[in-house]
């Protein structure tokens, strides 16, 4: 019967796991929409959830229930948050008209932090609790085993596990949002019919109704269309105004057709891409006729996204064109563009002239099939660490050995004819730096947007308006708005001068893989558009260097090393906080990492996220063993801080010394990735049961569920904080700096754990 | 020991106060010298004691606080008077095609000296120079060009007309009257691009110097002025008016954005003012909206609804009647409203073609309104 009681129960937790991660994907992916992500904002949304677990999981802890009204608080909470899941999505989707934001408008910082913490409130709050109040009746069933705590974690990182998986390889393929949250509801409440019936015996018939009531609601609700229903209704009040005609989730994005009369426009996560059939004129000829324009003879050209749509009808028009080669990364979202298709599009498309290739562009251009005579660069600035891949001077090398020993390389920057801010010149600085430190020549044309062409070909200096001019005349291409006055007055040669005297003059870096300053300025830059009061905070951050940060580290290390003298346990507590910081920007290093040498692989960067959750999880039942029961909970802690410091530094080796001299098609750098992530969720698993059993000890055997909210939520922070600030840290401090600033932390928290004097817990 | 004729005290007093007392008056030269604000035209105060101004250059009346921005952050209350912040600071002088502005009906492919000063009594969410008509002149990088200095300027590029422009030049009122009444006599047009939100005396006292005004007419409808510019529509269209009577050139430039201010019975209704108020002569361009600024949400307005919008004007009786954004459009041309044929041919702001003789259609002899010539 205990047994049976305990596997119930397993099973719960394992589905406590799974919900927790379908709600944090559904609902991330719900509002990278409504916000047009950018890496600040995911960062500020995982962030929300992670602190309201943490709140929820602290409060829990000071609430603590036994017994039978353990069961009932378990219960209500997994039904309430099976009610409030599909309820936050739909409060997500119509978020803007309850704020009284005008639903075509972007926001601001303020407004998406909001916006986060208000609608991921009720589930991250009752996720949090649940897992504390889930640890504390785990706790009672086992008598207090020292392995209870290690336990849940394992089931709950095991429902983590299961839940990604299936959510990102099936579950968003088929299901929309609502159908998603109302079958989690269905397995949350069939979990809640067992859980209560082992335990009560069908004696407590109002958790057994209502458990069952939304058991069936779940049914019909999927079964009849009605979750359908909602989705399309919060659509039409999401995007009001447009008539949606096509709504998607691809593995990447949110994929979204609006119709207008004759013109197809294409979102791709809140942020329209693609207009058809009638584009920004003025952006497509200038950007295609210019670059083409300038190379004599353009036979093999590559278009790294962006190509549908306007640009690869332009370039059609060339005699001299015998072959594009498109890439874009989501499959979907070219099929998408093939279903709705006009005559711009289906010439593109269909034409024997252009291939498609479904690739992240990095990986594609590490092996190209030929040598082109023109690269079209067409994505967009790097608002994230994945976009910024695409603007470093490893990347433009890569490029330039793509390219014939005349070829070019154009890319597009936004601009402006009247005046340049600092955050704009920095940008523009950055990239015009690193792009030059690797190509001999340029051609730049300013104006409302920058076009940029690149080339070893002494040749490309010779450009100006006579020279296109000339040649548009002998090629005969036909263009609604490029012509001789046109070009005088885009190509003048004073506006050129102009450009180049302001940005020449800012003092930058070259952007570089493991530097991402470019990602950084653009950031800053689109933060001068909704949130101009945060001017202060970023250019604080941009101050930031390894000796000001390793300084701030020392100082907080200071700090609870005092605080520990006076509250016994603070030490602990540092240690699990900074883990949990140290764990989250480590896991940003090393996927990110990843994506530099291997490219952006919707597969297996969840696989990457897997095994580090697995990780998590094996840590974490590792712990209750009996062999590791054996030796003193401290001497373990320290250890597992000594083997963090290891491998954070071992990281900085391999990213440094080891991944540019060896093959990145190498199998052994490639599975490399996937060990270290293991090896960083295993320790980061091991930390939390661990210090949670000192830190009990420490403070006498009591309310279990005090400790581990107050510990599950300081680690939640310590994520929280690496989540949200993380990404800045790196792009402003460096990946590689970043890694030695991490070993730094931990040194400074295993310092203090080296100087831990508990004769309780060191006998 | 005391210095002669002082006590030891007195002589450290003077000594150690000396050089502060001289810092000071080293400093107010400096601060003199540096002090390039000048003092605004229409404001009063509001109250003497607290230092209170009250601004009367738009409808808005901002009543300032001591060291406090008026809400276009182009004047600021400075000890109790009212300074125009961006008078000789223009943050971007640049020269421009006169299309550009746009005014397709005065002096067809000369060059505009533009200039403009940080700030904007609007707040428009799709404003494309947001970068400095969102901010104070004192965030942006200035030049120090006075009016005299613009005014030689524009003639030593040979441009035929200063435009204010780029942000709203009622921000900078002094500075652009001040200059446009050197321009008058050096016998180049005063031409500017203004979202009309300005008072009735400051507009006439404009108007005496002013020759062509291309007013932004952001939608017919009060409610899209105030969720999308947080500004009003009834003195916009004053300022048309006055403009109008004052012999002032008019152009009017609406950007239509879908699904917003495109409703076919309001650009009517617009139209049907236009023509009642202002005349059938006056240039109305219907300009294609693409995703900026905060509202980068939004898709560009289909070409349909552009070319459905001039339909209804010329259908009103509009002479002349313009597409914006969309190059190579056939809107895009003057055609003369008597024998409709194209007498200036463009593609975007380059001309290609121009049948326009004395201010008459070549075809056909007809008047054609404008300022065709200096």
């Amino acid at each position: 019967m205990i047994i049976a009681n305990q596997i119930n129960f397993i099973i719960f937790i394992i589905i406590t796991g799974l919900g927790g991660i379908f709600a944090q994907i559904v609902l991330l992916r719900e509002m990278l929409i409504l916000f047009s992500g950018n890496e600040l904002s995911i960062g500020i949304i995982i962030g929300s959830w992670v602190l309201w677990e943490a709140i929820g999981a602290y409060l829990a802890g000071k609430w603590h229930v036994k017994g039978i009204k353990a069961i009932k608080t378990l219960v209500f909470s997994t039904l309430t948050f099976s009610c409030i899941f599909p309820a936050s999505i739909y409060v997500t989707r119509i978020y803007k008209i309850i704020a009284g934001i005008p639903p075509d408008t972007g926001t601001g910082i303020l407004s998406i932090l909001s916006a986060s913490f208000f609608i991921i409130f009720p589930v991250g709050f009752l996720h949090g609790m649940l897992f504390t109040h889930i640890c504390s009746f785990y706790d009672e069933l086992l008598d207090g085993h020292k392995s209870s705590i290690g336990k849940v974690y394992f089931y709950e990182m095991a429902g983590t596990i299961i839940g990604g998986v299936l959510l990102n390889y099936l579950l968003i393929k088929f299901f929309n949002s609502f159908t998603i949250a109302v079958i989690l509801s269905f397995v949350n409440s069939f979990t809640c019919i067992f859980f209560v019936y082992s335990y009560y015996k069908g004696k407590n018939r109002g958790l057994l109704t209502v458990s069952m009531l939304i058991f069936f609601l779940s049914i019909i609700m999927v079964s009849m269309g009605v979750t359908d229903y909602f989705h399309e209704t919060s659509i039409r009040k999401q995007w009001v105004g447009k008539n949606i005609v096509y709504y998607k989730n691809s593995h990447y994005q949110n994929i979204v057709v609006a119709q207008d009369l004759e013109q197809f426009t294409f979102f791709a996560d809140g942020i329209p891409i693609i207009t058809t059939p009638n584009p920004d004129i003025v952006y497509t000829e200038d950007f295609v006729h210019i670059t083409m324009l300038s190379h004599n003879e353009p036979e093999n050209i590559l278009i790294l996204s962006g190509g549908a749509g306007g640009l690869i009808h332009e370039i059609l028009k060339y005699k001299s064109v015998k072959r594009i080669d498109y890439i874009e990364s989501d499959p979907i979202f070219l099929k998408t563009i093939q279903n709705f298709s006009t005559h711009v599009t289906e010439e593109e498309l269909n034409s024997p002239k252009v291939h498609l290739h479904f690739i992240d562009g990095r990986m594609f251009i590490k092996n190209p099939p030929i040598k082109y005579h023109v690269i079209f660069l067409g994505i967009p600035l790097p608002s994230t660490l994945q976009t910024n891949r695409f603007f470093t001077e490893e990347f433009f090398q890569i490029l330039k050995k793509a390219l014939n020993p005349d070829g070019i390389l154009s890319f597009t920057l936004p601009a402006t004819t009247t005046y340049y801010t600092k955050e704009l010149k920095d940008v523009h600085a950055c990239i015009l730096k690193t792009v030059e430190s690797v190509f001999e020549y340029s051609f730049i044309c300013p104006g409302d947007f920058n076009i940029l062409i690149f080339s070893d070909n002494k040749d490309l200096e010779k450009n100006n308006a006579f020279t296109i001019s000339e040649r548009l005349n002998k090629t005969a291409v036909k263009t609604r708005h490029i012509n001789a006055p046109y070009l005088n007055s885009r190509l003048d040669e004073n506006k050129r001068k102009w450009y180049l005297s302001i940005i020449k003059e800012v003092s930058t870096e070259i952007n570089r893989d493991f530097s991402p300053l470019a990602f950084f300025s653009t950031i800053t830059y689109n933060n001068l558009i909704y949130s101009p009061y945060l001017k202060g905070f970023f250019q604080a951050i941009k101050g930031i260097d390894l000796f000001k940060a390793m300084v701030f580290s020392v100082i907080i290390t200071l700090f609870f090393f005092l605080l520990n003298l006076k509250k016994n346990g603070s030490a602990i507590i540092y240690t699990i906080g900074t883990t949990g910081f140290v764990s989250m920007v480590s896991e940003i290093i090393l996927i990110l990492s990843f994506q530099i040498y291997y490219g952006y692989v919707f597969f297996e960067v969840g696989i990457l996220v897997t095994v580090f959750l697995c990780g998590i999880a094996l840590g974490g039942i590792a712990v209750t063993t009996k062999y590791i029961r054996q030796f003193n909970e401290l001497k373990i802690l320290q250890l597992t801080e000594f083997a963090i410091i290891g491998l954070v530094i071992t990281v900085f080796f391999i990213l440094k010394f080891l991944c540019p001299y060896i093959q990145s098609n190498s199998l052994l750098i490639r599975s490399l990735f996937f060990v270290l992530l293991f090896i960083l969720g295993f320790f980061t698993g091991v930390e939390f049961p661990l210090s949670s059993r000192i830190f009990r000890i420490v403070h006498g055997k009591g309310d279990i569920g005090k400790t581990v909210g107050l510990l599950y939520s300081v680690d939640l922070i310590g994520g929280f904080i690496g989540g949200v600030l993380g990404g800045l840290l790196l792009s402003v401090v460096g990946i590689l700096e970043g890694c030695i600033f991490l070993a730094f932390i931990k040194i400074g928290s295993l310092a203090l754990l080296l100087t831990y004097r508990n004769k309780v817990i060191l006998s | 020991m005391d210095v002669k004729g002082f006590s030891r005290r007195e002589f450290l007093k003077i000594g150690f106060l000396t050089p502060f007392a001289l810092q000071l008056k080293i400093g107010e030269a400096f601060s003199k010298q540096g002090d390039v604000y000048k003092e605004a035209l229409y404001y009063k105060v509001y109250d003497e004691k607290a230092r209170t101004v009250i601004c009367q250059l738009c409808p808005r009346g901002c009543i300032i606080p001591e060291g406090e921005l008026g809400f276009c952050r182009a004047r600021k209350n400075m000890k109790g008077r009212l300074y125009s912040l961006g008078y000789s600071q223009p943050c971007a002088v640049h020269v421009d095609p006169i299309e550009k502005k746009p005014f397709f009906n005065v002096l067809p492919k000369s060059s505009s000296f533009s200039i403009a000063s940080a700030g904007c009594n609007f707040r428009c969410r799709y404003c494309q120079n947001w970068q400095i008509s969102q901010v104070s002149p004192e965030d942006t990088v200035n030049e120090n060009l006075s009016p005299e200095m613009i005014v030689e300027l524009a003639l030593k590029n040979g441009c035929k007309s200063i435009a204010y422009t780029y942000t709203e030049p009622t921000n900078f009122f002094e500075y652009m009257i001040d200059t446009a009444k050197i321009a008058r006599k050096k016998g180049i047009l005063n031409i500017q691009h203004s979202n009309g939100y300005i008072n009735q005396e400051p507009l006439k006292e404009l108007c005496k110097y002013l020759d062509a005004a291309n007013i932004d007419l952001k939608g017919f409808n009060p409610l899209f002025y105030r969720k999308y510019c947080e500004g009003e529509l009834p003195p916009v269209l004053e300022t048309l008016k006055t403009l109008k009577h004052s012999g002032v050139w008019v152009e009017i430039t609406n950007l239509v954005i879908g699904g917003h201010n495109d409703d076919a019975q309001m650009i009517k209704d617009m139209c049907q003012w236009i023509k009642k108020e202002l005349g059938i002569d006056v240039p109305v361009h219907f300009s294609r909206f693409f995703p900026m600024y905060k509202m980068r949400n939004i898709p560009p307005t289909p070409v349909s609804v552009i070319e459905k919008a001039r339909e209804i004007a010329m259908n009103i009786g509009l002479n002349y009647v313009y597409t914006g954004n969309i190059p190579g459009n056939p809107g895009e041309n003057t055609y003369c409203p008597n024998c409709k044929k194209a007498v200036v041919k463009r593609v975007g702001y380059s001309i290609m073609d121009i049948h326009i003789k004395n201010g008459k259609c070549s075809f056909c002899g007809k008047n054609l309104k404008g300022i065709w010539n200096i």
